[in-house]
């Protein structure tokens, strides 16, 4: 596919050879059948991600609502640290996926 | 276009989670339901009920003066030629319920996947008819490896036509990963800096130890025993019959704990529970509760013992006899929870038990499995785009 400068930011990044990082994204290149760039990008929009905030079941639309068991909340707690804590997850448990 | 969505699935050996994600928009639902089916008819059920003045045409033409002949948690699944009573109907209304507890196959077996397609179904509203859903789920420390991981893979993930409550449903499923449990509770309720955290997930049959440092897991300081809270049950049932000549029955036993936790607890910690006591009857003499409730608090007590000794043992720090001391923090989950957290906690002070303990699992795998979703989702339009 061709270069969309005017749509896209092409950069250069220099990252050492024998650095543990080189070898982790090589290493996910590898498994996931990616260019090595893509997976730069994924792991960026991964650090960066600024999605819509994980909603608390009582801030649902009551149409939405209908069908939850009950009303006792499942998480308590700020639902963007659950975004962190299973973005941590998704990298510890990759290492073991075949 | 088919609407995706991301489930984290827990099949517990007597109680399954289920936590559904969207992709986008995070935490939409949750549910819990016994792991037993059993053979069983939806035309014959709604006979039976229909004899009871429940009638499902009734219903549907007057849903607002009418009762459902089904309650909300009840499930006949119907897929592949089969007719199964799901969740509480196989313990209320089947002879021979069975959740294959114990069994290790049990977690590719066709009875996970007929938990998961019947959760599926009841968290993703009908008109949602074909839905693609990726999911998260876990196998316990002393199951967990490369092979099992593959097995639980292969049985759960397809293309699977059935029907639910009489309701035809289309469900393609994707398994993103499997991971051990407790790892889940830890995405759940753990703390987001790289800090050594603990699990203990006590379920039906074992407890199981999760250590996890961040979410790396620890390997050495987890472990499992086959202790939990059917055991339990099951030492209540054998008294039951010594004294009263018959053993409990599987939904008897389950109210029974419940109505013990809710009796003992100072807050309303099971909820959507009947406040009223169960009335058991043996030989047509009625069972006093409170001498059941006795019954109950000397097993858990022992059992509880039992538990703070495992544990102590795999993560005893010192000679000091402290407990998990060197582990920052550490969190009780599992539907046990509710039934041991004194025992466990004379132990190891710094326990915490997170609201609503028996989705803990389901709530992390959940929340991984929409972190998967995603990652994939924009891989693939990387690659498209390349």
């Amino acid at each position: 596919m061709p270069r969309d400068a005017s749509r896209n930011l092409y950069i250069t990044i220099g990252i050492p050879r024998d650095s543990r990082m080189y070898q982790r994204l090589a290493e996910e290149a590898t498994e996931t059948g990616l260019a090595l760039s893509q997976v730069i990008a994924i792991r960026l929009a991964d650090y960066y991600h600024v999605g819509p905030d994980l909603r608390s079941p009582t801030s649902l639309p009551s149409e939405q609502r209908a069908e939850v068991e009950d009303d006792a909340p499942v998480l308590a707690h700020e639902t963007r640290d659950l975004e962190a804590r299973a973005a941590q997850a998704a990298a510890a448990w990759a290492a073991d996926e075949e | 276009m088919i609407p995706v969505f991301c489930l984290g699935f827990d099949f517990g050996n007597a109680e399954t989670g289920a936590v559904l994600f969207d992709p986008e928009r995070g935490y939409l639902r949750a549910v819990t339901l016994p792991s037993a089916t059993a053979p069983g008819r939806f035309a014959d059920l709604l006979r039976t009920r229909a004899g009871l003045g429940l009638s499902a045409q009734a219903f549907a033409d007057d849903p607002v003066s009418h009762v459902p002949p089904l309650s909300q948690h009840e499930y006949v699944l119907d897929y592949d030629g089969s007719e199964w009573f799901v969740g509480d109907l196989a313990l209320t209304q089947a002879r021979d319920p069975s959740s294959a507890r114990g069994d290790i196959s049990r977690y590719w077996s066709r009875r996970a996947v007929h938990l998961l397609l019947a959760a599926s179904a009841h968290l993703i509203p009908a008109r949602s008819a074909e839905y693609e859903v990726h999911v998260v789920t876990g196998l316990p420390v002393e199951t967990f490896n490369a092979e099992t991981r593959k097995r639980v893979k292969a049985a759960l993930e397809g293309h699977f036509t059935f029907a639910l409550n009489g309701v035809r449903r289309s469900a393609h499923i994707r398994v993103l990963s499997v991971i051990m449990e407790g790892a889940g509770a830890l995405i759940a309720h753990g703390a987001n800096r790289p800090i050594t955290q603990g699990c203990i997930d006590v379920g039906g049959r074992t407890t199981d130890l999760f250590v996890a440092r961040g979410q790396q897991p620890v390997l050495p300081l987890c472990g499992g025993k086959p202790l939990g809270v059917e055991s339990v049950g099951d030492r209540l049932s054998q008294r039951f019959e010594t004294v009263y000549g018959r053993p409990l029955k599987p939904a008897e036993q389950r109210t029974l704990l419940r109505a013990y936790v809710r009796r003992t607890s100072p807050e309303p910690l099971l909820p959507g529970l009947p406040e009223a006591e169960p009335v058991l009857y043996a030989s047509g003499v009625e069972v006093p509760f409170a001498e059941l409730c006795a019954w109950c608090e000397a097993l858990f007590a022992e059992a509880g013992a039992e538990m703070a000794a495992f544990v102590g043992a795999a993560w005893n720090s010192s000679e000091t006899g402290a407990v998990g001391a060197d582990i920052a923090q550490v969190v009780l989950v599992g539907g046990g929870a509710y039934y041991v957290a004194d025992s466990l906690r004379e132990r190891i002070p710094h326990l915490f038990i997170p609201s609503r303990p028996e989705l803990a699992n389901a709530t992390g795998y959940g929340a991984l499995a929409q972190t998967l979703s995603r990652r994939k989702s924009e891989a693939e339009a990387l690659a498209r785009w390349s």
